[in-house]
């Protein structure tokens, strides 16, 4: 009896190579939100007794968002690779726009509770009924509104939509410490596009759905002040893929 | 003890601050390695505890300046890069220890203790000074074999009189000790400390150097 293999295995070393890099950036990014859980929860542990409630709520609410962290990163990397082998089923479907937000950010205003962080939402639309995959829309914004709160250490995190009647613009702004020139320059860079990685595996998602739509992404940030993330994805359905 | 974190995730960053200071530890944080260079160019700390990847200058590297300047301050790597070729290079840039994540918490403790022990040249993992026996694990003292509570700054403050024995130490240096950054400190404090200090164990353990600083002498 021998095994045969259920696909065509490549022996290319470059392909191989990016592979096993692909893998170990993974299985690095992963460590992180990891090791916070493992981290908090020793703190834990060891202060039984000690740590007074309000400690204790946020340690506990720092693993809980750590562990959802390492579950969309996880959803997000096998969801990016199936965009871009054009392996990925689109469910487009019907759906009013600002309803899906409102629902959206809730985890994220409870996690900023938790933190102290003042979370607002402006929505300059009453509804707006577009054609999108909603789960992949709702985890795009999901991606960047935890990458602010997981840089913001107080202050506030702002969520703007708007639609000037043929594109939909979704913006977040932190009070975090912001990002360099040159990290903005490498933020949208192609490679991040064709390959989950570095600490941009969420991102990568998200640029791999902004692609999809035809839309487009940007970033505005002066060190110290906080950075500002730009969504912008046309309402014109023909022009969306499917 | 003070120690440079350097850092750039924040939530663990945050934790493993908050981890070292309930631990007795002073804690001086930075989240990218030109900001931990300037830190290290400027301020004196007993200990640092680095990331390898981290934004404008990265952890190794830092490091090689470290040492290429001869500074010899005690360096644990704490990284998610866990091959034994990673944990090599990081040795042999100049870290004294390397500790990969996820880690337990207790563990970077005791290793904290065990590079900080080496750098006080000292064999046991107890502090002795005649009477008095501090143990930096449990942070128990004992006095003339009856355990003394201390309150953890008054703790950190005689764990670091006594590792610098027989050395004048200025009151600036004892308040970069016991706060490092974070804290206005008043201006009495370190006195407050002293005192309390004095009347727990003798007011011949600690010597007032008059406009320059306080010693606790060799025992001779």
């Amino acid at each position: 009896m021998h095994h045969e293999p259920s696909q065509q295995q490549t022996s290319d070393p470059v392909v191989l190579e990016q592979l096993r890099k692909t893998l170990a950036t993974i299985a690095h990014d992963l460590k992180t939100p990891l090791t916070a859980v493992k981290l908090y929860a020793d703190i834990l542990l060891s202060q039984t007794g000690e740590a007074d409630a309000e400690s204790r709520a946020r340690y506990l609410a720092i693993i809980s968002s750590e562990a959802d962290r390492m579950s969309r990163m996880i959803a997000n990397i096998i969801d990016h690779q199936n965009i871009i082998s054009n392996m990925a089923e689109w469910h487009d479907q019907e759906i009013d726009v600002v309803s899906l937000v409102v629902v959206s950010v809730k985890p994220v205003q409870r996690w900023c509770a938790a933190k102290g962080i003042d979370f607002s939402c402006t929505i300059d639309i009453d509804s707006l009924v577009i054609s999108i995959d909603a789960d992949r829309f709702s985890r795009l914004l999901s991606v960047l509104l935890m990458n602010a709160l997981r840089f913001t250490e107080s202050g506030s995190i702002e969520l703007k939509l708007q639609s000037d009647g043929s594109r939909l613009i979704l913006t977040v702004s932190d009070s975090g410490p912001g990002i360099s020139v040159e990290r903005l320059q490498q933020l949208f860079q192609p490679r991040v596009r064709l390959m989950a990685l570095g600490k941009e595996v969420g991102l990568a998602f998200v640029l791999s759905v902004v692609d999809h739509y035809q839309g487009r992404i940007w970033a505005e940030s002066i060190v110290g002040n906080g950075a500002v993330f730009y969504v912008e994805l046309p309402l014109l359905h023909e022009a969306l893929g499917t | 003890m003070r120690i440079l974190l350097v850092e750039d995730d924040p939530v663990l960053g945050s934790g493993i601050r908050s981890g070292l200071e309930s631990n007795g530890f002073t804690v001086d944080w930075m989240m990218d390695g030109g900001g931990a260079l300037q830190a290290l160019l400027s301020e004196s700390f007993d200990l640092m505890v680095l990331d390898i990847g981290l934004p404008k200058l990265d952890g190794l590297s830092l490091l090689k300046k470290l040492r290429d300047e001869g500074n010899k301050l005690p360096v644990l790597i704490l990284s998610a890069r866990d091959t034994v070729l990673d944990r090599i290079s990081g040795l042999d840039h100049g870290a004294d220890d390397y500790l990969i994540k996820p880690f337990d918490v207790n563990e970077l403790y005791a290793r904290i203790r065990a590079l900080l022990r080496r750098k006080a040249d000292r064999a046991s993992p107890l502090v002795k000074y005649g009477e008095l026996i501090l143990d930096p694990a449990t942070r128990v003292v004992t006095f003339e074999g009856e355990t003394v509570v201390l309150p953890t700054k008054e703790f950190v403050l005689l764990h670091f009189l006594l590792d610098n024995t027989g050395r004048l130490l200025s009151r600036e240096k004892i308040e970069e000790r016991l706060y490092g950054w974070r804290l206005t400190v008043e201006s009495n404090t370190t006195e407050v400390h002293i005192h309390h200090l004095r009347k727990k164990f003798g007011k011949e353990l600690i010597v007032t150097v008059r406009g320059a600083g306080y010693m606790v002498p060799k025992i001779p």
